[in-house]
């Protein structure tokens, strides 16, 4: 007999497909939590906090915090005008342009580094030229800050290519029929309304120079005090003492989850605040 | 005195126009989407460069083919107000009036002060330090007509400027946009695709179809000579030649060939035009009970679908006067509307526009 106002009760049916998504997803993630897990707990906060007291450490902190910055400053102020033109205009070449601006993020790091080498080493195509100025990259501190701005560049670039690219035309062309020029516009229109994707760009560009090793070992070496930086650090403290090693890590691990932190929470205030300012009463 | 003689081309769009404006007067150009009238603006706040023909305001030359000259947008005295105002999201109202005279690095003190007018003018003083986002429709096209007017410009360009508002706004706004442009100095193009509102503002009005003026001519000359079929169905179905023969409570009796429609009193003159648009004719099966004074029985003649989606239809009534009125789908079906069933036509009084 079926009775139509009350149908049985389909039986609960799990399927299959939700399963192996779950399992897989619960692989990766303990793929990805588990060895970080391992890290922190490794070491005991009060050892922690004594490792990090070494001058080994501090050293290769205080490279790495300066180098960072400057890396992602270089990167930010010679970054920003390249996106606007990739962003704004018709470039001659533009793919070609855009492919190269690419390249560092799929570029092996020690081909980077060898690269940089064969151009600013010391028998490199502007290696000797630039030492005739009394500068010299290979194995300084300011080689690191190449290195790093080498390999995060792409990070900043693209990110702020496509912040400009978020801010609408017409409020471009409003500015323009004001008589705006074409700085005055940049200025007081699209770089304010773009300054989310230039935040995310430098923070992705700050945390890509910060974990830099390969480009940098090879273009710069493992001096302490001058070119380790504290990946470096890590690498080196591996050989000797496996507990400085991890000291360094965590710390490391702490100053990534800030940066990435705050990259996300820039782009997340700021459609807080777009929604807002669509709201309509 | 505007100038304008511009030909541009987009793919398979061709734009070909010639025009010319007096200041202190409107020119609207009226015509469906895609006939080229947001491209016709472009080109003379200078956002897009014609491929041939010539530009001026006045004694300035803004752009010219023959000798290669194209003035850049922020040289040229123009006040835009675009279609979706394109107000600057992360600057207050203030700001956004100001920013012409900002850009153009006015003294503080002049840009304040010609702010605070503008504000003051625009009825817009208290929201002064809000975003244009937390404001209304209606006040977001004061802060646009504020911004673009601040630096006085010779042309004024105004892109559909009732397009973003709800209806109560838009009503309330006409009026005001009517005050506001018979006061202005400047030369007035104003751009819609709603015939009434051209009729309402245009001292001249252009007709643009498929990129080309079809008729130039003042309010008059277009309602009592349309020079195609397509102007005439453009601009109304419902147009009434005819003499005031009463008056009385502001409301005026028109006798017009077929019938009399009671209208809002237009006061001086007898002679009057009469257009009640399509919309605005209410159909029923029953004799309405409601206040519209202009109530007409007839038969329905043709139902015509509305193009382009076809969501509405044009129900033609053999009426006396014969009206065309529009509704939607739906309403026809509940109504059971068909060639040959009777209806009752109304409108109110204030449903019909009357030009002298």
């Amino acid at each position: 007999m079926t009775s139509p106002a009350a149908p049985p009760a389909a039986p609960a049916r799990v399927s299959l497909f939700r399963i192996a998504i779950a399992i897989a997803a619960v692989i990766l993630l303990a793929l990805l939590a588990l060895p970080l897990v391992a890290l922190v707990v490794r070491i005991p906060p009060g050892d922690l906090i004594a490792r990090l007291g070494q001058p080994l450490v501090i050293d290769a902190l205080r490279l790495s915090l300066l180098t960072t910055v400057a890396a992602t400053l270089l990167v930010v102020v010679l970054g920003t005008p390249l996106a606007y033109l990739l962003a704004m205009k018709r470039l001659p070449g533009q793919r070609a342009i855009e492919i190269l601006v690419m390249l560092p993020m799929v570029l092996p790091p020690t081909v980077a580094g060898l690269a940089l080498l064969m151009a600013f080493g010391r028998m490199g195509m502007l290696g000797r030229s630039l030492s005739a100025f009394g500068i010299t990259l290979p194995f300084t501190t300011l080689g690191v800050i190449v290195a790093e701005a080498f390999m995060a560049a792409p990070f900043y670039v693209l990110a702020a290519r496509a912040g400009f690219l978020s801010v609408d035309r017409r409020l471009l062309e409003a500015a323009r029929t004001a008589r705006a020029s074409e700085s005055y516009a940049f200025r007081r229109v699209l770089l304010p309304l773009a300054l989310p994707g230039l935040g995310a760009g430098a923070a992705m560009a700050a945390a890509r120079a910060l974990g830099e090793f390969g480009a940098t070992i090879t273009f710069a070496g493992n001096l302490q005090g001058v070119t380790q930086t504290m990946p470096l650090a890590v690498y080196l403290a591996l050989q000797s003492d496996l507990e400085a090693a991890v000291a360094l890590s965590v710390l490391l691990l702490a100053v990534s989850v800030a940066l990435l932190i705050a990259l996300r929470a820039a782009p997340l205030a700021w459609m807080g605040n777009s929604n807002a300012d669509r709201r309509r009463p | 005195m505007l100038t304008a003689d511009v030909r541009s081309r987009r793919g398979a769009f061709a734009l070909e126009l010639s025009l010319a404006a007096e200041p202190r007067s409107t020119l609207v150009l009226v015509g469906e989407n895609g006939s080229g009238k947001t491209s016709f603006l472009r080109l003379l706040a200078g956002l897009d460069r014609p491929e041939g023909g010539r530009i001026a305001l006045g004694d300035r030359v803004w752009f010219d083919a023959a000798s290669h000259s194209f003035v850049e947008p922020e040289h040229r005295s123009i006040g835009y107000v675009p279609q979706d105002l394109a107000l600057f999201p992360h600057l207050s109202v203030r700001e956004n009036v100001g920013f012409g005279l900002r850009a153009s690095k006015r003294p503080d003190a002049e840009v304040r002060e010609r702010v605070d007018a503008l504000l003051a003018r625009f009825g817009i003083t208290a929201l002064a330090d809000r975003k244009p986002g937390t404001i209304s429709g209606g006040e977001r096209q004061r802060v646009a007509l504020g911004r673009a007017l601040a630096l006085e410009p010779g042309l004024l360009l105004l892109d559909e400027p009732f397009a973003s508002l709800d209806l109560p706004t838009r009503r309330g706004m006409r009026g005001e946009m009517r005050r506001l442009l018979s006061g202005l100095p400047c030369v007035t193009v104003f751009v819609t695709h709603d015939p009434m509102e051209a009729l309402a503002f245009g001292d001249q009005i252009a007709v643009l179809e498929d990129g080309r003026a079809t008729q130039v001519g003042d309010r008059d000359d277009l309602l009592r000579h349309p020079r195609s079929a397509y102007v005439a169905e453009f601009l109304g179905l419902n147009r009434f030649v005819g003499r005031v023969v009463a008056r009385g409570d502001g409301v005026a009796q028109v006798a017009c060939d077929g019938g009399t429609l009671s209208v809002v009193d237009p006061g001086e003159g007898d002679d009057v035009l009469v257009v009640v648009a399509p919309r605005e004719i209410v159909l029923s099966r029953e004799r309405p009970a409601g206040s519209a004074l202009n109530v007409f029985e007839g038969a329905v003649d043709e139902l015509t679908p509305e193009p382009p989606a076809g969501e509405r239809l044009r129900v033609r009534i053999a009426s006396q006067p014969p009206l065309v009125a529009e509704v939607t789908r739906a309403s026809a079906e509940s109504m059971g509307l068909a060639p040959g069933v009777a209806v009752f036509a109304s409108f109110k009084a204030t449903g019909a526009t009357v030009f002298r």
